[in-house]
């Protein structure tokens, strides 16, 4: 068994699928966690897995998870013009923590800057697309305490569509699946929904 | 499985004390048990910090003193028969309590649990 102090970078980056992906979605499928299960499995081991799913059942939040396991791996990134804070963690994630304490995302310049260095991979049309619609999830009317989350995922979507060929499709359906879900269940965000079925015609769901 | 020894556990893993100390207390209070939901540990010692008891017990679970079985609770709120290793397979339909009919286990909740053998706990 592994020491205390060697514990939290593998199990901090094995709850971050299920926080981000799995548990947010409330469609997530006994498929998906299992696929999830096995994949921590191969990555960190059993015991590694067992841990996760013990402390995704157990309803932890994932700022105490946060603190816990991923706080002493962040590291400071200080490219971004919007003005937050903004630290890249073990799972890839762009969030910040503003002055006041509350969860921040990236500025759509950045978002627009970064995906325009994905040429190869994205075409023009469907960055386009990707802008508009992160733009129109933004300024929608989704609850200040949800939208970051929403924002994170679509970031990772984002992500995993600029790996072209190589982008897992079951990673995409669910990431699409939790914004999607979680835009079309608010009743003022009609742009962004339309902006994101937009979207979605043009990465072929 | 080896007995469960909260001595060795505190002397080896001094850093989960306050868990070793209120895991004794729970265990000596339920040695006659020989199977416990986490979900049960985590309402009966509310005290403790949720994810270091967490790592506390699959300490135990690693160091052979407990033995990890996944199971299935049907949408009624029944633990179904059937210990697993993993969540990853279980079967998708499992018999009810009484045997009268399956339960599909997709439709239900996997709970982790941790069982021991009964003279271990003494």
């Amino acid at each position: 068994m592994p020491r205390k102090p060697d514990l939290p970078k593998a199990i901090g980056e094995a709850l971050i699928d299920p926080y981000r992906r799995l548990r947010m979605n409330p469609s997530a499928t006994r498929e998906q966690w299992n696929e999830w299960y096995q994949g921590v499995v191969d990555k960190f081991g059993k015991w590694t897995a067992d841990v996760a799913w013990a402390i995704v059942e157990a309803h932890i939040s994932q700022q105490q998870v946060n603190n816990y396991f991923i706080g002493d791996n962040q590291v400071p990134q200080n490219n971004n013009p919007g003005g937050t804070n903004v630290t890249q963690t073990a799972g890839g994630n762009m969030m910040g923590v503003n002055a006041t304490g509350e969860q921040k995302f990236r500025d759509i310049t950045v978002y627009s800057q970064d995906l325009n260095q994905s040429g190869a991979t994205i075409n023009a049309e469907v960055r386009t697309a990707l802008v508009e619609a992160r733009d129109s999830i933004e300024k929608s009317e989704i609850d200040p305490a949800m939208k970051p989350m929403v924002v994170e995922q679509f970031d990772k979507l984002t992500e995993e569509l600029k790996k072209g060929e190589k982008k897992n499709a079951g990673v995409v359906t669910g990431l699409w699946n939790m914004v999607y879900g979680a835009v079309k269940a608010v009743p003022g965000a009609v742009a962004a929904v339309a902006s994101l079925e937009k979207l979605k015609g043009l990465i072929g769901f | 499985m080896s007995p469960i020894n909260f001595d060795l556990l505190q002397a080896e893993y001094p850093e989960y004390a306050a868990s070793w100390a209120a895991l004794r207390e729970w265990f000596s209070r339920n040695w006659r048990k020989r199977y416990v939901e986490l979900s049960v540990l985590l309402r009966s010692l509310r005290k403790l910090d949720k994810v270091e008891m967490i790592l506390a017990i699959h300490t135990m679970v690693e160091m052979g003193m407990l033995k990890i079985a996944y199971r299935v609770k049907s949408p009624s709120g029944d633990l179904l028969e059937g210990d697993f290793d993993r969540p990853d397979v279980i079967p998708p339909e499992l018999p009810n309590r009484d045997s009268s009919e399956l339960v599909k286990t997709d439709e239900s909740d996997i709970v982790s649990g941790y069982r021991w053998e009964l003279a271990d706990a003494a």
